[in-house]
């Protein structure tokens, strides 16, 4: 009986685990929390809090009640030595691209900063003045209160390190944000692919 | 684990076992202690899963008499225990569920109890069971994980965890193959010189 009970004590083991590893990377896709968020945002677009924000003009502008429709979003901080100026000259990227297909009057950019201590209307106008950014395209601007930050840097599992050398480190992505709902996460490489995600939301209203 | 080794001598602890293992469980899941072990990836996969793993397993050589025997009818060869040891590890070994408990306190309520309940405990209790062969596999397959995530860790072009920085993720790496190379002395070393050397004649090797 007992090797019965056994063998069937295994099978449950064998089965559980299984269960568990599957479930816990949603069937194999998600092994790093990096792709379990893209895929939670993917799967669950979600809705961004109306915080205030202050722009390079120190005027107050609403995170999701913004003038165009799509708005791509990225954090930053200006005192980045290395890697944001690739996802600085990405932006300029993007922003050639909206131009040139039209779109600039439905399509955003928006870099938002995290390092609130750090960085005001002055280090944002020199960021954005760095990239070439086209006013009113491409703006930059700091969360007035330093609670909506967190609230919104948690909400989509941005994960900001201090390190010594270069100030912080931080997963990146570029959000898609369509009418204030973050509906997608992309890699600073994949630029055609969410190009092609904005010319779908577009097409299809 | 690690502690495979002195499994066998160790086979009763002191009241004193219980209370260092009970202080050492709280030390890492309630005070500052467990935070500054994950400050670091290393010491946080190195350090406090080992440790957590070693707690389980004191307390399940003390609580042997009750929920051992409850349990053995289920611990054949103490094969199903040692599968849960088995995927109990391997789930946090997951950098995702790594991340996760950093970040969600529910989640590291679960690692700080799993890792003692369904690791370090039915390790305790089937490792005497087990055949030799099977110890043997167990072993081999420990080494191999410590080889393949230590050379995975080294060469991730990625963070693997958003926690930690890639620096930290080379440091396990090396950690990772020091700890499996170590094993793989400490676990070879009888097979050569020790009690059933495979040098030393038929029988010979039992009277040393």
């Amino acid at each position: 009986m007992n090797r019965w009970l056994s063998a069937a004590a295994t099978v449950a083991v064998l089965l559980g685990g299984f269960l568990a590893v599957w479930a816990g990377t949603d069937g194999g896709a998600a092994w790093t929390a990096e792709s379990a968020r893209r895929l939670d945002i993917a799967e669950r677009p979600r809705e961004l809090p109306n915080a205030p924000l202050l722009d390079v003009g120190e005027r107050s502008i609403g995170l999701a009640s913004l003038d165009r429709r799509i708005v791509i979003v990225d954090f930053i901080y200006t005192r980045c030595p290395t890697v944001c100026l690739d996802l600085g000259s990405t932006f300029r990227d993007l922003q050639g691209e909206l131009v040139s297909r039209g779109w600039e009057d439905r399509v955003g950019l928006l870099s938002l900063t995290f390092d609130h201590a750090h960085d005001g209307p002055v280090e944002l106008a020199g960021y954005l003045g760095r990239f070439g950014a086209a006013p009113d395209l491409w703006r930059a601007a700091r969360f007035e209160a330093e609670d909506d930050l967190d609230a919104v840097l948690r909400d989509l599992g941005v994960i900001v390190i201090p390190e010594p050398n270069v100030g912080f480190v931080h997963n990146t992505a570029m959000y898609l944000v369509d009418r204030g709902r973050v509906v997608g996460m992309y890699d600073f490489d994949d630029r055609s692919g969410l190009l092609q995600a904005i010319e779908w939301r577009l097409e299809t209203g | 684990m690690a502690i495979g080794n002195g499994i066998t001598s160790a086979a009763s602890f002191g009241r004193a076992g219980i209370l260092l293992a009970v202080a050492a469980w709280a030390a890492v899941a309630l005070t500052p202690f467990g935070t500054w072990l994950e400050s670091r990836l290393a010491s946080h996969v190195l350090v406090e899963i080992p440790l957590l793993v070693t707690v389980g397993f004191v307390l399940g050589r003390r609580i042997e008499p009750q929920l051992r025997n409850a349990l053995e009818p289920l611990n054949g060869g103490g094969i199903p225990g040692i599968l849960l040891v088995t995927f109990s590890l391997a789930f946090w070994m997951i950098p995702r569920w790594l991340d996760a408990s950093l970040q969600a306190p529910e989640v590291a309520a679960a690692k700080y109890l799993s890792l003692v309940v369904l690791a370090g405990m039915p390790l305790a209790w089937s490792w005497d069971r087990l055949h030799p062969i099977a110890r043997g596999l167990v072993k081999i397959e420990f080494l191999a994980m410590c080889f393949r995530l230590g050379w995975l860790y080294l060469i991730s072009p990625d963070r693997l965890c958003n926690s930690y920085l890639i620096d930290d993720q080379v440091v396990l790496g090396r950690g990772l193959l020091v700890v499996g190379i170590a094993l793989s002395i400490t676990w070879l070393y009888p097979v050569f010189f020790g009690a059933w050397s495979v040098a030393s004649p038929r029988g010979q090797g039992e009277a040393t």
